[in-house]
């Protein structure tokens, strides 16, 4: 048996040991990405389906996010000069969504089998079912369509809000001044209110009000 | 688009009545979401790309340029690269750092054959008088190497299992007098001055390994790519840089 200590006071090893400490260094901040994927990916994929993406498309922008993540780890600096990992994650996952369809990284398979259908129809009038559509309720699907009508940057505003995050650090995010975010955030809630006021009269019944 | 057609012909909600809707349908989404997305290829290709192969002029890109109705060219450059690329060989892969809770660690030495266990003699004894420690040691290393130690200050007390392997090292570790909250590093410091971190943990408030209350080690596996040979201690540490132990090797 070895009986530590006089060791107490040695200097951390991964201080200053160029290369090796360089390495070190990234594989504690992989760590924590491998954290932070376990622990948000449900949640960011919600995200990106929030801007119009089918879960097949969130999850590859997803998956670019977390690459450019680490891409930015990779970089002296970077990653650390982020200040919320959270909702940086978000951005780049949105733009890599929106990326034009030719520059897709890859379609999945049964996107492209759906979509090659679709174009021997005589019409486009028969739509296939996502697995989205099919399983979630008409309410949730008419709340998303909702969100999916607003311009742009009120659509994104509100999905950020949606995942808890406050006005000022999505305006911050969105390199928006935080005034107009506030007057876009009200502007989108006056336009969904509207826009939902038959399934606010359903939750009126339901609730007996 | 439900209700667009005319939106005068209802009430529009109020501010509760909103919220209320959009949460309940977020949480929908979620549970859908929950139900077929799987972050393991994501997790998969984030544990086997290379930092080697970064290209550090990837990631100059500001973070958000601009949310307007396209994404610009600059925008799209960051995400060029596949995850197909970045793939390395099997050897090269540093292993995601599997700690195994304590129903992990006995179903894996369960299904270890009795043949291949090893008892190590001489296994800390209640030395502390805190740390009670197992009257069964076991390894998941077969033939592994094994090394021990503790700090008389922290009262941790580790062992370690050391089995060389053609890539390196395969290491097993136990931990005793965890305490938590804890978020903890095993550090492989090999000769010249090298050193990678192969392990890290987590330990809440009010829990602990490896003490009164709660016996069972912190058992945890890692992999180092320091041959046997190379490697000149291994170091327990706080994520902030606090010693927990030193186990000279």
């Amino acid at each position: 048996m070895t009986v530590d200590d006089p060791n107490a006071d040695v200097p951390h090893p991964l201080n200053g040991l160029g290369a090796a400490g360089e390495r070190s260094r990234m594989a504690a901040m992989r760590e924590e990405l491998l954290d932070l994927c376990e622990r948000e990916y449900a949640q960011l994929v919600r995200f990106v389906m929030r801007a119009g993406a089918d879960m097949d498309q969130a999850e590859d922008a997803v998956q670019d996010a977390f690459l450019a993540a680490w891409r930015h780890q990779a970089t002296i600096d970077a990653w650390e000069r982020i200040g919320n990992p959270a909702a940086w994650l978000r951005t780049v996952a949105l733009h890599s969504y929106w990326r034009p369809a030719g520059r897709k990284r890859r379609s999945h398979t049964n996107r492209v089998i759906a979509e090659t259908l679709v174009e021997r129809l005589p019409d486009a009038a028969v739509q296939p079912m996502s697995v989205d559509q099919v399983e979630l309720s008409a309410q949730a699907m008419a709340v998303r369509e909702a969100l999916l009508a607003l311009p742009r940057q009120q659509q994104i505003l509100m999905a950020f809000l949606l995942d808890g995050f406050t006005v000022a650090e999505t305006a911050r995010e969105l390199d928006m001044d935080e005034q107009k975010a506030r007057d876009l955030v009200r502007k989108a809630r006056r336009t969904q209110k509207q826009q939902l006021s038959s399934l606010g009269v359903d939750l009126r019944q339901e609730q007996g009000r | 688009m439900t209700a667009h057609d005319d939106p005068y012909e209802n009430n529009p909600l109020d501010d509760e009545a909103l919220d209320e809707l959009l949460a309940a349908a977020d949480l929908e989404l979620l549970h859908h979401v929950q139900r077929h997305a799987d972050p393991t290829r994501v997790l998969n290709t984030l544990m086997t790309v290379d930092e080697d192969v970064h290209e550090r002029d990837h990631a100059t890109r500001p973070v958000c340029d601009h949310l307007g109705s396209r994404p610009s060219k600059t925008t799209r450059s960051v995400n060029g690269s596949t995850a197909e690329t970045e793939r390395v060989p099997a050897v090269r892969r540093r292993r995601r750092l599997v700690i195994l809770g304590a129903a992990a660690a006995a179903a894996l030495i369960a299904a270890t054959s009795p043949a291949v266990r090893r008892l190590a003699p001489g296994w800390p004894g209640d030395h502390s008088g805190t740390v009670k420690v197992s009257s069964v040691p076991q390894t998941i290393l077969p033939g592994a190497e094994i090394l021990q130690a503790t700090n008389q200050k922290t009262m941790v007390t580790a062992k370690i299992a050391l089995a060389p392997k053609t890539w390196g090292t395969q290491i097993a570790i136990e931990l005793y007098g965890i305490r938590g909250p804890v978020h903890g590093q095993l550090i492989v410091i090999a000769q010249a001055n090298n050193a990678e971190i192969v392990a890290s943990w987590q330990v809440p408030a009010h829990q602990g390994y490896g003490m009164p209350g709660s016996p069972n080690p912190l058992r945890a596996q890692a992999s180092t790519v320091f041959h046997r040979t190379d490697i000149d201690r291994f170091e327990f540490r706080t994520t902030t840089g606090s010693l927990l132990l030193n186990v000279p090797a």
